[in-house]
């Protein structure tokens, strides 16, 4: 049994003849055309093993889901994901062109030959669906966290399964603190804060797992365009690097694993035996990678950039008519968010508009061109790609995720009803979330 | 629901489970006691394997905070956990609903 790491959370496990991979992200950017995997040079499709059995997919953030990087496999090679509540993301495999997706029930083992079965896990979150993978064969056990957030039962049921290698998250991958509009000494605190935290779930996740050998993966990504460098920084970034999970489990104290940094394209046999193919980026040479890696994707970054185009002059009728329709067909997110938005379209085409979601507003528009003092949330985002987003061409959360755009808040608290809200405004997924809601609240 | 425990079992600084069911933990920051309902409202993380700073506890997981004094959840308002009430002699500790 040998696994290759690919970079962020894809891995490559081979096992009695046959190969299954996980979250393929290997060329190209990801989140609008923002993020690139921590390696010193950019992959090329050469990189990619089309030559799989299987294809295990945690989620739909573009990490984990890449177009540009599933367009190269074979339409007929069985995708599995977990079967979640909502159809959106099987629908957006079969987009593709995929003919072959299989739902998996968490936690149900599914035989695919009588070496090898997979149990895809699902996270506990009632607004977000994610999940992590099991895979066993007659050779070994490996788990795969994703970047899903794991409940503490499963982590013991994933203990009880004994699995020898383990890859587990250890990085904050989110726009918070960066787009928000911080004091320079106030960001570097939460950013601070925030790995900490991180890496101290790494640290636990792996001493509740206990595998024999754990892999720091699913971290920071690379930000190489030129508008976003100070975003790497090492350590006054959020975004951490495997080095630093690495001296964390061993300052811990903890025992009964041994935590390994790879590189991307790096192997690991069962037996802990690393193969050591690449340089790994790490904190101590994160500047210099990023500097190579942004002067070797700068102008085909440029370019992506272009093309994503301009807004339309439609689009403030279309934000208007967008926020108007989710924002009344659900008036109990809108309950819960309890908020005015102060949404800034910046850039040709754009504008200046006002979502009301108060709880006390409980008719008329709940969107309109304007400008407001009294706002709760302030976002400034790119003209063209609130459209893309209000045509439902692009997620609100990939859009957030590329950290192209600026934020504000009062006061400044985390609203995870809107989130929730733009994540899925469909008022059906939406209605159930509340009805379990407000009984646990 | 009344817990009577021992103030020299629980040392400063620590969070220390002391009921199972309800899960219940508490904290001494070395001037005052504190109990609070002992599993994160988010992944079900049993909160004893998170820290203390300040009148902060953070959940090991995936970070949550709460307040200890008050179990008002910080990072995710609404998302509390319950606070229970403490009561102090010389020797012992009482929490109760």
């Amino acid at each position: 049994m040998l696994t290759k790491f690919l970079g962020q959370a894809c891995t490559l496990i081979e096992t009695n003849n046959k190969k299954i991979i996980v979250d393929p992200w290997i060329v190209g950017p990801c989140n609008v055309n923002t993020w690139y995997t921590l390696r010193n040079k950019a992959a090329t499709k050469k990189d990619i093993p089309t030559d799989v059995d299987y294809i295990y997919i945690s989620h739909e953030h573009q990490d984990h889901f890449q177009q540009e990087t599933l367009k190269e496999f074979s339409k007929k090679i069985p995708i599995y994901i977990c079967k979640f509540k909502t159809k959106r993301f099987y629908n957006e495999i079969k987009k593709l062109g995929f003919k072959n997706i299989i739902e998996l029930t968490s936690w149900k083992p599914e035989i695919l030959t009588k070496d090898l079965e997979i149990t895809s896990i699902q996270n506990p979150d009632l607004m977000f669906e994610d999940s992590a993978l099991l895979i066993k064969s007659s050779e070994g056990t490996v788990f795969c966290q994703t970047d899903c957030k794991m409940d503490f039962t499963s982590l013991k049921k994933v203990n009880a399964a004994k699995p020898d290698i383990g890859f587990f998250m250890y990085s904050v991958a989110n726009w918070y603190p960066d787009v928000y509009n911080y004091s320079k000494e106030k960001r570097d605190e939460i950013a601070k804060k925030r790995k900490l935290n991180k890496i101290n779930g790494f640290v636990n996740y792996v001493d509740v797992i206990k595998p024999k050998f754990a892999v720091a993966y699913a971290g920071g990504p690379l930000f190489p365009h030129e508008s976003q460098i100070k975003l790497n920084d090492p350590i006054l970034g959020v975004f951490g690097c495997p080095d630093e999970a690495k001296m964390a489990w061993n300052k811990s104290g903890k025992t009964g694993s041994e935590v390994v940094v790879m590189a991307a394209d790096d192997e690991i046999k069962i037996d802990g035996t690393h193969i050591k193919n690449k340089e790994p980026v790490l904190s101590t040479n994160k500047m210099d990678a990023i500097k190579e890696l942004s002067i070797e994707v700068q102008e085909d970054l440029n370019k992506r950039w272009k093309a994503e185009g301009d807004a339309s002059t439609r689009l403030p009728n279309k934000i208007i008519d967008y926020f108007n329709k989710i924002i009344s067909e659900n008036p109990v997110a809108r309950k819960h968010i309890d908020m005015k938005v102060q949404l800034i379209a910046d850039g040709k085409n754009g504008g200046e508009f006002i979502l009301d979601m108060s709880k006390s507003k409980t008719s008329g528009n709940y969107a309109k061109e304007g400008k407001t003092e009294d706002w709760n949330y302030l976002m400034k985002i790119p003209a063209h790609l609130v459209e893309k987003a209000v045509n439902e061409e692009l997620l609100w959360e990939t859009l957030f995720l590329s950290a192209r755009w600026e934020a504000d808040r009062k006061p400044d608290q985390w609203n995870e009803h809107f989130i929730n809200l733009l994540y899925d405004p469909d008022p059906t997924r939406i209605s159930n979330i509340y009805k379990i809601y407000e009984k646990m609240h | 629901m009344e817990i009577i425990i021992k103030k020299k079992e629980i040392p400063a600084n620590e969070l220390i489970e002391i009921s199972t069911n309800p899960k219940i933990i508490i904290f001494n920051n070395g001037e005052k006691y504190f109990a609070v309902s002992g599993i994160c409202p988010h992944a079900k993380w049993p909160l004893e394997l998170g820290f203390v700073s300040d009148d902060s506890l953070t959940c090991g997981g995936h970070g949550w905070e709460f307040n200890i004094t008050n179990g008002e959840c910080i990072s995710n308002p609404g998302r509390d956990i319950k606070k229970y009430k403490i009561k102090e002699d010389e020797l012992d500790i009482t929490i109760y609903d």
